[in-house]
């Protein structure tokens, strides 16, 4: 299942940046 | 198993690409080593479809269409078979097929999967769902549609290179997105109260559709494309049996994907079965088992939920169309949710939502390059020293990426976006569903042709989603664009 895998992976490193991103954006005051 | 032989089968179409050797069909092993090659595409089209529009036409005019939506996932479960006929036959991919009856035919569907998916339908009801969780304001989905699409790019870009990093470190992983969404949530939702928030459901739209004919033509359509996979999305089930090797697909080598990392089937031409008793009967177990993997795992499990989140938005909602033609049914659904059975409950929701979006978006990403790099592959970039599949598959994750960023900032709505991916895709199925009886039809030994039952049925789809884009292109048309909004 190496597809599954790789996708689930990507999505878990896909969440990973979203949410480093998002708390950047965050702490920079952007989202209100 | 006997070695593809010298002698080219005289089949396969020939004249835009070269002919290809006879190799006797595979013995097939039981059902349970197949079982989830098309799970892929059943996670990639729970997103669009089943989560967003068929729930949102549900607020609209109630369960009157589920039948429809189930018509849908039906039509897509005949020409994924198609699809996967020509693909168990040959180790080729549809789009190769298509190539061989026309060489445009390729770009047309690499066209055809780039164009409908840059629109980012999924991206922007994702970061609408952001908002709900965290009872951040509307203007706020533009960068968190931006910030999104990044990071899928980027995951998708980078993952491969640290993948073996990745797989070591995902329990970590877990848990550091876990604390995330539970300071964010204790953060970010200080002082407001869910429930209270019901009041601010936007009100009064006036004017609201009520009917099929109200909800539109185009979303109409689009619902029903995206009832399932839809699109060019189907196509890459080829792909995904080549990887299984299901079929002739075993015969494909399989590569290290410099992309992933992981074996893959590479982008190549295949081969054709000669007709020998001995290959019919591999053939007919190989059509039994792909038709049940098919029936199980793609229109079971799809039609299920496609009934299921419509009977569950219903009975929390009914039938309300002062909801909004956005995702206000989501909104109003959680809120539904959190006061019914707990607080937490309303935002798990929204959460489980948007995890779903982001999977079907790297699914969407994923499957649009894919299809692209090994369509260009093995027609125009063939002989190409640099363009390489990986340098492909890149090019067009960032293309997705950077014209997706761009397109929200113009203010369209993600149901809009979703409904433009969708009809879109319904073009394209028009062309390939055609193409596939033709394919099924001329290119094909005998015993494997499609006849029989299954042709009248595949002509009246073709029927279907032909008139469906002749008729929404008419009003495009004669009335504008806007008149499919």
């Amino acid at each position: 299942m190496g597809t599954v895998r790789r996708l689930w992976l990507t999505l878990l490193f896909a969440m990973l940046i979203f949410s480093v991103l998002t708390s950047v954006a965050w702490a920079l005051g952007l989202l209100t | 198993m006997a070695e593809p032989s010298t002698q080219l089968a005289s089949e396969l179409p020939s004249r835009y690409l070269p002919a290809v050797p006879y190799s006797d069909l595979p013995e097939p092993r039981r059902l349970r080593n197949y079982l989830g090659a098309s799970v892929i595409l059943t996670a990639t089209a729970l997103g669009s479809g089943e989560l967003v529009l068929w729930p949102y036409i549900s607020t609209q005019v109630g369960l009157g269409l589920v039948w429809l939506a189930v018509l849908g996932i039906t039509m897509q479960y005949f020409l994924n078979m198609e699809i996967e006929r020509y693909t168990l036959i040959t180790g080729e991919t549809a789009v190769t097929g298509f190539s061989r009856l026309w060489l445009p035919w390729g770009g047309i569907m690499v066209l055809g999967a780039i164009l409908p998916n840059v629109w980012p339908g999924w991206a922007s009801s994702a970061a609408t769902e952001f908002t709900f969780i965290f009872d951040l304001d509307d203007s706020n989905v533009p960068l968190i549609t931006t910030i999104f699409l990044l990071a899928i790019g980027l995951a998708v870009t980078v993952s491969p290179v640290i993948y073996q990093t990745l797989e070591k470190v995902q329990g970590v992983m877990v848990v550091l997105i876990l604390v995330f969404v539970v300071a964010a949530i204790v953060v970010a939702t200080k002082g407001s109260a869910w429930a209270s928030t019901v009041t601010s459901i936007p009100q009064g739209v006036g004017g609201l559709p009520t009917s099929i004919g109200v909800v539109g033509a185009a979303a109409l359509f689009g619902a029903i494309v995206f009832a399932g996979a839809g699109g060019g999305n189907n196509l890459v089930q080829s792909n995904y049996l080549r990887d299984k090797g299901m079929g002739m697909g075993i015969r494909i080598p399989n590569i290290v994907s410099p992309i992933t990392g992981e074996e893959v089937a590479a982008p190549s031409l295949g081969y054709m079965t000669p007709s020998t008793p001995e290959n019919e009967r591999r053939w007919r177990r190989w059509w039994a088992i792909a038709n049940q993997e098919q029936l199980i795992t793609f229109w079971f499990i799809g039609a299920l939920l496609l009934v299921a989140l419509q009977v569950l938005v219903v009975s929390m909602l009914g039938v309300n169309t002062s909801l909004g033609t956005g995702l206000g049914f989501i909104h109003a659904e959680g809120r539904e949710l959190a006061r019914i059975v707990a607080p937490w409950f309303g935002i798990a929701f929204y959460v489980a939502g948007f995890l779903i979006l982001l999977s079907t978006n790297i699914g969407v990403v994923d499957w649009v390059s894919r299809l692209t790099a090994d369509s260009l592959k093995v027609t125009f970039l063939r002989d190409s020293g640099f363009w390489s599949e990986s340098k492909i598959y890149i090019t067009v994750v960032w293309l997705l990426i950077i014209a997706g960023s761009g397109i929200i900032w113009t203010g369209i709505k993600p149901v809009a976006l979703l409904v433009i991916s969708a009809t879109g895709g319904g073009f394209v199925m028009a062309i390939y569903s055609v193409l596939l009886i033709l394919l099924n039809r001329k290119a094909l030994p005998d015993f494997a042709r499609l006849k029989g039952w299954r042709l009248p049925i595949m002509v009246l789809i073709a029927l279907f989603y032909v008139a469906f884009s002749v008729f929404l292109i008419y009003e495009m048309i004669t009335a504008g664009p806007a008149s499919l909004a």
